[in-house]
């Protein structure tokens, strides 16, 4: 198997995205979880650009401006979401919260 | 081609910092981590020719996230130490195989094309954002907004849940 660039970029963001796949299964902490998802979409990011290079086309980078934007307000709603749920709790872990009220 | 030695030493990096990121139980080690892996991922993105991606990633996630990852570590209880059931561990490292194995096998099924030598310069890149992106560009102020707002909201309510706010709250005509 030829072992280029391209395939070790692409590889890596497999590796990456499985990481984040399993730290969503894996950890109790919301801030660990979240910071997972962020893994998740780094590697989808990693592959837009890797793409725009590959293909010639400058869409896939804009693109990727686009979801980083996306990833931003992601932390910020799931980072309020878990200061509110959690700040008053002695053990900060995601299977607890069980009950949502409006 | 891409440069084969900084795509190697920014992947490995990456890599490294991603693993980190999921097997620390330390919030801050956590956090640092993920400033590592976002600073080599804007290398990578500098050795591929994308300046402007590079330069979003260091300011937005460098920059903006981690930091408000690190406040919103600062302001939660510490919890003590997270325990992580062997079960758990299974489940983990069965998504990781079982996803590793399906985008494995998409990767392998299209085919990777070579790198051909055009850099974009920022007028190529933004101009999508003004012609077939524009709607989705245009969503996104209303997204940030609507977060923002969400942010604000969900503090708020937790702030006037506090028993000497809602008794001040009582008290004022």
């Amino acid at each position: 198997m030829n072992l280029s660039s391209e395939t070790i970029i692409v590889a890596t963001a497999v590796f990456i995205f499985s990481c984040g796949a399993a730290g969503v299964v894996l950890r109790k902490n919301p801030i660990g979880l979240l910071m997972s998802v962020e893994l998740m979409i780094n590697a989808a990011i990693m592959v837009m650009v890797l793409g725009s290079r590959l293909h010639a086309q400058p869409t896939g980078q804009s693109v990727a401006l686009l979801v980083l934007v996306l990833g931003a307000a992601e932390a910020v709603v799931g980072l309020a979401l878990a200061l509110a749920v959690f700040r008053r709790r002695e053990h900060v872990d995601v299977d607890e919260a069980r009950e949502i009220q409006g | 081609m891409l440069p084969l030695v900084p795509v190697v030493a920014c992947c490995a990096l990456a890599a490294v910092t991603a693993l980190c990121v999921v097997a620390l139980r330390r919030p801050v080690y956590v956090a640092v981590s993920l400033l590592g892996h976002s600073l080599s991922l804007a290398g990578l993105y500098l050795a591929l020719g994308a300046q402007l991606s590079a330069a979003a990633q260091t300011l937005i996630y460098s920059g903006a996230i981690v930091v408000l990852f690190l406040i919103v570590v600062a302001l939660l209880p510490s919890g003590g130490a997270e325990r992580v059931g062997l079960g758990r561990v299974v489940a983990g490292v069965a998504v990781f195989l079982a996803t590793a194995a399906g985008l494995a096998a998409a990767v392998a099924a299209s085919g990777l094309p070579h790198a051909k030598k055009d850099t974009f310069s920022v007028e190529q890149v933004g101009a999508p954002l003004f012609d077939e992106l524009l709607v989705p560009f245009e969503l996104t102020a209303p997204l940030l907004l609507a977060a923002i707002v969400a942010a604000i909201a969900l503090w708020r309510r937790q702030e006037l849940t506090r028993p000497a706010d809602v008794a001040g709250d009582e008290a004022r005509p």
